[in-house]
Order: structure tokens, then sequence, then C-alpha cells
């Protein structure tokens, strides 16, 4: 179905409305219950936005961790590499460790750059120790 | 639900308390309280007013979270020995009277706003109730459980490996697989051995000991809230979750819960319990502190996204958990997990 307006013009507009027009009236718990909306539409319409570069990117960065071409279901490729850590594939100080923390901190980033974008500023900026990941 | 039973609310009151004209006003749902509920209700029992607190499990929870039964004993063990807690007052653990177990407390003054907390709070009275709440937890850590408590359970003597355990069966609980929090245990479980020592010591401990879940009051110590977590453990287990960074509500220079430094939090402990703070230690703990509060987040959303309670809050606390996560990988990469000194308790 051609949809017009599309699911971000209908986010982006419901959540305008929602700031402009509602959340500046509102006060107490239904003020609170009014900015988690707002976030969680902000969210919504970022992660709509940014899906198929979010999921290039880890296809990408997985390939380089197991330095082979990762296809399918990155779900299904998230469970493998969880089962791997456990089993502890990635010895401590090896090549494949540092190459699983570049994939660990940077698919963990991209996903806060949607979630919490201030929060992986703050840290980023502040903390030197980042560049030592 | 609660405003449709006040009537058998008040008929329990009556038979608890013995006054023989009770009133009760349902004043409303305090804040905070993902997994319980908090109701203010002002009290009349013949004529004389009395503010408590009424606090009921929330719809689903989580699987650490105790019964009313158990939170209300531990209460009256900690006000017993004269821990600043509110005071218990009555139990009602069928269900019968307004659908739900509950217990009542009598309702301080004060507020456990974290974020107001934390931002409103200047450096000098900042570090006093540091000091304050050092000296707090150490005396409850000095409370003997005693057999009023005998239900608590006795943890295996390889205590963060038994929780490293634990969480990896968290883990396998949840539907998505967790490829950061895999590897933080791996590192916990490799680290653990250089951070415990001999005279590692299990205590009576609070759990969830953290600013929001205490109140205060003209920038003091009010009380310790929320015991629903309480149980046997290592000392150092509360001294990490207070300061772990999770807790810290953007204070981050503040290291001592957002409100205050660690040497005045340490030095308010060591003075009540006669014990020195080890640093390295409390460091220790603060990691498996932010990974037990990661899962916890997951799980929180879980309860919205299995459909146990629908909760906007919950779905976003799931959120949470990506935060905690890419702390640590940051943190646990640090020599000893110590982060750069900073220079102001403002800066975040």
């Amino acid at each position: 179905m051609k949809q017009r307006p599309g699911p971000d013009a209908l986010v982006e507009a419901a959540l305008a409305t929602l700031q402009e027009e509602l959340l500046p009236g509102l006060k107490g718990r239904q003020k609170y219950l009014g900015a988690m909306i707002a976030r969680a539409l902000q969210v919504a319409r970022a992660t709509q936005a940014a899906a198929h570069e979010l999921e290039a990117e880890e296809r990408a960065s997985l390939s380089r961790l197991y330095e082979r071409r990762i296809e399918g279901d990155l779900v299904e490729a998230r469970r493998q590499l969880a089962a791997d850590i456990r089993a502890r594939r990635f010895q401590p100080g090896s090549p494949a460790e540092t190459r699983l923390l570049d994939h660990l901190v940077e698919t963990t980033a991209h996903d806060l750059r949607i979630a919490n974008i201030k929060y992986l500023a703050q840290r980023q900026r502040r903390h030197g120790a980042e560049s030592a990941v | 639900m609660l405003a449709n039973r006040i009537a058998a609310l008040c008929a329990f009151v009556r038979e608890k308390s013995g006054a023989g004209d009770v009133t009760a006003t349902l004043i409303g749902r305090l804040g905070g309280g993902a997994i319980q509920h908090n109701w203010a209700i002002d009290l009349s029992l013949d004529g004389v007013a009395h503010p408590v607190v009424l606090r009921t499990d929330a719809p689903s929870g989580i699987a650490e979270s105790r019964g009313k039964d158990q939170e209300f004993a531990i209460l009256r063990v900690l006000h017993a020995a004269g821990i600043k807690v509110p005071e218990p007052l009555w139990l009602e653990e069928t269900g019968r009277v307004i659908g739900t177990p509950f217990h009542v407390t009598r309702r301080l003054g004060g507020s456990a706003d974290p974020r107001k907390l934390v931002r409103n709070i200047e450096e000098e009275p900042g570090e006093t109730l540091a000091r304050e709440l050092g000296a707090e937890i150490a005396r409850l850590h000095a409370v003997k459980p005693g057999d009023a408590l005998g239900f608590l359970p006795q943890p295996a003597s390889n205590l963060v490996a038994d929780r490293l355990n634990h969480h990896r069966a968290q883990l396998d609980a949840l539907p998505e697989p967790q490829p950061v929090l895999e590897w933080a245990i791996n590192r916990l479980q490799d680290e653990a051995p250089a951070y415990l020592h001999n005279d590692d010591r299990v205590v009576l401990c609070h759990r969830d000991f953290r600013t929001g879940n205490y109140l205060v009051e003209n920038d003091r110590l009010v009380a310790l809230l929320d015991l629903e977590f309480a149980g046997l453990s290592d000392p150092y287990e509360d001294l990490g979750w207070f300061c772990a960074r999770c807790w810290r509500f953007g204070m981050v220079g503040a290291e001592a819960g957002g409100i205050g430094s660690r040497s005045a939090f340490y030095a308010g402990y060591a003075e009540a319990s006669g014990r020195n703070v080890d640093d390295d230690k409390v460091r220790f703990w603060e990691q498996m502190a932010a990974l037990r509060w990661a899962i916890m987040a997951l799980e929180q959303a879980e309860r919205h996204l299995a459909g146990r309670e629908r909760s906007l809050e919950l779905a976003l606390t799931g959120l949470v958990a990506l935060e905690t996560e890419y702390d640590l990988l940051v943190d646990l990469n640090l020599p000893g997990f110590k982060p750069a000194p900073r220079k102001t308790r403002l800066e975040n």
C-alpha cells in the first residue's frame, strides 16, 4: 500500500503535537508520562530512520570479527556470538579478543546513538578511556 | 483497585489497631517503585492523624524481589535494632482485604526523588549526607538477622561465582542474546580472585542501597527505603551498588551515589563499623552492580514485552541496559577498574 503520510511523517507530527501543544500544559505524573511518550516516539523515529544502516553496520562488524561474510538472520548471528563468548572462544589478549571488543563497542555505541545519544556523547567526551577499548 | 477497597482497609486497620473509629483518605501513588507500588494514605484513628504508606507488589515482579511478609519481617528487625527505616505497622498477607498482600508503614517526611536530590544538594551538605549514609549502612550490616529472618537463604561459599552463575541463568531466560553481558561475566569471573580476600564477610545487606531508595529532608538522612531485595551477602555488594555509575543519576563526579565523595562515604562507614573500606573491592562490586542492573533493566522491559504488565516505563527501562553495557565495556577495560580522577563533583 502506498501510504501518505508515511509512518515517519505520522510519528513526526504526533511528536511535534505532543511536545508543542500538550506537554507545556501538563503537570506532575501526567507531565512525566507525557515526557516518556515523547521519548518513546523519538527512539522509534530514530530507529526507523537508521534501521537499514544499523543492520548493515552490524553485519559488516560481525564479518570483520569472524573474518568471513555473515549472512542470514542477525538475531541468530548474535546468538552464536553470545554462545562463542560464553564458550570462551576469544582468548584474553588475543587478536580475536581485540576484534571482539571492537565489535561489541561499535555495535553498542551505534545502538546507544539511537537510544540516548546524549549519554554516549558525555561518556566519549569526558573519558579518554574510551579510546583504550 | 485501592480506591474501591477503602472500607475494607478501614475494617482491617480497626481490627489491627484496636481503634474504634477509623477513616482513610487515599492521597495517591508515590513515585518510584517499578516492582512495588507505594500508596500514601492519611489514616485517622479515633480522631488522631496517622500518615502511612501502604505497599503492595506490582502486578508482575522479578524473581529476586521478596514478598510482603518477608519484607515486613526485615523492616521489624531493622526498626527494632534502631536502623533508620519506616516503622512497620501492619501486615496483610492473604490478599483478601484489597486483592493483593500489603504492609503498612508509618509515612515519614522528606523526598526520595534521586534526580532532584543530586541536582539540588550543595557540595558540603552532600559530603555530610554521604558520610551519614556510609554510617547507616554500616549499622545495618551489623544487625544480626536471628531467627526472625531465618528464611533468608545462606549464600554459597563462593558468593561471586554463585552470583555470576545466576546471571548466566538470567541471560538464558531472556528472549534475546546478550553478547556484551556474556563478555562482562567472563571478565568478572577472571578478575574476581584479585579483588576477593580471606576476610570476606557475609552479613545482612540491603541489596538495593542507592540514591532514590532513601528519604532526605533538609539535606539529612531520614530513612532507608525499599528492603524488597534484602538478604545475606558480602557488605561490599551494598557499597558497590551505592557507588555504581548507573546510580549517580548523571552526577558522575560525585562518586558516592551522585551526592558526595567516596572518601566521605567510606569515612562514615569506617567510623561506624570500625573497618576500613577496601576501595579496590568496592570498585569490583561496582562492576558487579552494573551487570546486575543491566540484567534487571532487561527483565523489567520483558515484563512489558511479554504482556505481564503493560507499562511504557518498564519498556523504556530496557533501553537503559544499553548505557550500562557501554559502561561495562569501557570500565572493565580500565586498569583496576579505576577511571581517571575528576576535579569537581558536578563534572559529568
